[in-house]
Order: structure tokens, then C-alpha cells, then sequence
């Protein structure tokens, strides 16, 4: 390896180092944390031939490099989000050394201290929303019976294709907003996410809803059962829950 | 492995599109050294919208 950079996958509080040495870093590093008053960087050393800035620019273009990259982070992350208060870094944050990595904990101290207060006993859930089937168009068998008024009867059809479609959509959001509100009076805190595209998830049905909820460790369970009813009373649409995940979706440091 | 990864992950193993949904659109955003900021973002969204029309070219074919 030629010069190398601190990569910092979170900021977390005391983690024993036994445990941290259980995990395994970017390119199969050790794990390791970098101190500055009580709060701790979660670091690997990476080699800047990959992670420099140039480098970094031309590998995010290559998916399964990214692909690699992230499931790291996010194993790192998690491993230490099981064990203490966890904060998670944005992909690919490079520090020089470890005095660089220290001088950003300590510039930014009370916010991340703020932000592993938020999340500490607490566990972000994830909430799809997906909805159900698109409704077919009448068959066209009866448009023979009545072949004297078929343009009339084809308008109608029609009409009646566009409603239950309208109706459908205005169902399926009905639905994700009840799904939202619920979820969130069972939480700390919540995020709606962009939608994701089909394309990406491989989804044939519409996604309403992408949410996040920081739900305190001790409520998991009831989290749990909340979504079971809204699944109970929305048969038509799909609810797929995952979790825990580190609080991703709680971290920022410009929130309250 | 085809292109169509992201939802082509065995049961069990997180998508990778989940994954990024956190990794780059939420988390503590401090400032490294070697930064790829905003700048960094786009240039995944890019690789994610190629990925999508290599989708659809498949599916032509």
C-alpha cells in the first residue's frame, strides 16, 4: 500500500476493543477507534490509490466496487450500532490521519453528541408500502351485444376503466398516508424517503410509501404488531417491514 | 452476476439500492479530507440511472 487515509465508517461512545477486532474493515482491515473526549471515530486505513479523490470519483462509477463498498460500511456500522450509541458516516468519508480524524470530532462534539443522544436505545425500522394490483379493463366480449351503440358503450367502458384506476391510485395513497401516520405515533421519530424506481427494486407493483421510523428498542415489539394490524386493515396493498437498522436516517446533524 | 443486481440479491442479503437510499441520502455528513460531497452523490445517481436504461436495453433484446 502506498500512502494511506483513515476511512471513518461512524461516531460512536465507548466500544470495547475486543469487540471492535471481532469486525472486519475495507479490504479486510482491522477495525479501530480513533478517542477525542468521549466520542469515538470508527476507522479502517484504506490506501489513497483507491480512496483518493480522483480514485474515489472513477470507482463510484463502477457498481460493484460500490456495491462492495457499502455492504462494508454498512456491516462495520451495524456491528457497532449493536453494541453502543452509533451515529453512521455518509459513504466514503477519508481523513488524512488520525490528528485529522480528531479535529473533526472535536470541532463538532456537542452536535455529535446530540445526535448519539437522539438515537442511543433506539433503532431505525424501515416501511414499504407497495400498492395493489392495477385494475383490469372490462372485457371487451360485451362490446359485441351491443354493436349498434359500441362507440357509446367503448366510452363508457373507458370511463369506467379511468375511474377505477383513479379510484385505485387515490386508494393506494389513502392507504400510505394511514400506514405513515400510524407508524409515526408509534415512533420517536419519522422520515418519508424518496420512492424508489421499479426498475432498481425489480418491484412490478407501485411504490407508495418508503419510510423510516426511529423507534425506541423497548417499543420494537409493539412497532411490530402495529404494522401487522395496518397490513390487517390494508389487504390490498403490501406492507414489508425490515429492521433494525443503525438510525442512517437519524443521524444528521442539522436536526432537532 | 448480471447487471440488474441491485434486486437480483439472494434472500437475506440487503439491496444494494436500500443500502444507498441510507448511505448516501442520510447519515452524519462531516467534511473528511478527500471529500466526494454532493459531487460524489451525483456521480452514483449517474451509475444508477445507467443502471436502469441497461434495464430496459435487456429487456429490447
Amino acid at each position: 500500500m502506498g500512502e494511506a487515509g483513515r476511512y471513518m465508517y461512524a461516531i460512536s461512545r465507548w466500544v470495547d476493543p475486543a469487540e471492535l477486532a471481532e469486525l472486519r474493515g475495507l479490504g479486510g482491515a482491522e477495525v479501530q477507534a480513533v478517542e477525542h473526549e468521549g466520542l469515538l471515530a470508527i476507522v479502517s486505513t484504506v490506501g489513497l490509490d483507491e480512496f483518493g479523490e480522483d480514485e474515489l470519483s472513477e470507482h463510484l462509477q463502477d457498481l460493484d466496487w460500490l456495491d462492495t463498498v457499502a455492504r462494508t460500511h454498512h456491516e462495520v456500522v451495524s456491528g457497532v450500532a449493536s453494541r453502543a450509541p452509533t451515529a453512521p458516516l455518509r459513504l466514503a468519508t477519508v481523513c488524512m490521519d488520525d490528528a485529522s480524524v480528531r479535529s473533526r470530532l472535536a470541532r463538532w462534539a456537542p452536535d455529535l453528541r446530540q445526535v448519539l443522544d437522539r438515537v442511543a436505545g433506539r433503532a431505525e425500522w424501515s416501511v414499504k408500502v407497495f400498492a395493489g394490483p392495477i385494475p383490469e379493463p372490462v372485457p371487451a366480449a360485451r362490446e359485441v351485444s351491443t354493436a349498434p351503440g359500441s362507440g357509446a358503450a367503448y366510452l363508457a367502458r373507458r370511463k369506467a376503466h379511468v375511474d377505477r384506476l383513479k379510484g385505485a391510485a387515490e386508494q393506494a395513497a389513502t392507504a400510505a398516508d394511514d400506514v405513515h401516520d400510524e407508524l409515526t405515533r408509534h415512533a420517536t421519530a419519522a422520515r418519508r424517503l424518496a420512492l424508489q424506481d421499479g426498475r432498481l427494486t425489480g418491484e412490478e407493483a407501485t411504490m407508495t410509501l418508503n419510510a423510516a421510523y426511529l423507534v425506541d428498542s423497548s417499543a420494537s415489539d409493539e412497532f411490530r404488531a402495529a404494522t401487522q394490524a395496518l397490513r390487517d386493515r390494508h389487504p390490498d396493498e403490501r406492507v414489508d417491514l425490515t429492521g433494525p437498522w443503525p438510525a442512517y436516517s437519524f443521524a444528521a446533524m442539522d436536526e432537532t | 452476476m448480471t447487471e440488474i443486481a441491485p434486486a437480483a440479491r439472494p434472500t437475506g442479503q440487503v439491496a444494494l439500492v436500500d443500502l444507498l437510499d441510507r448511505l448516501l441520502g442520510t447519515g452524519v455528513a462531516l467534511a473528511g479530507d478527500i471529500t466526494i460531497s454532493l459531487a460524489g452523490v451525483d456521480l452514483v445517481r449517474v451509475e444508477l440511472r445507467a443502471l436502469v436504461s441497461s434495464v430496459r436495453a435487456e429487456g429490447r433484446g
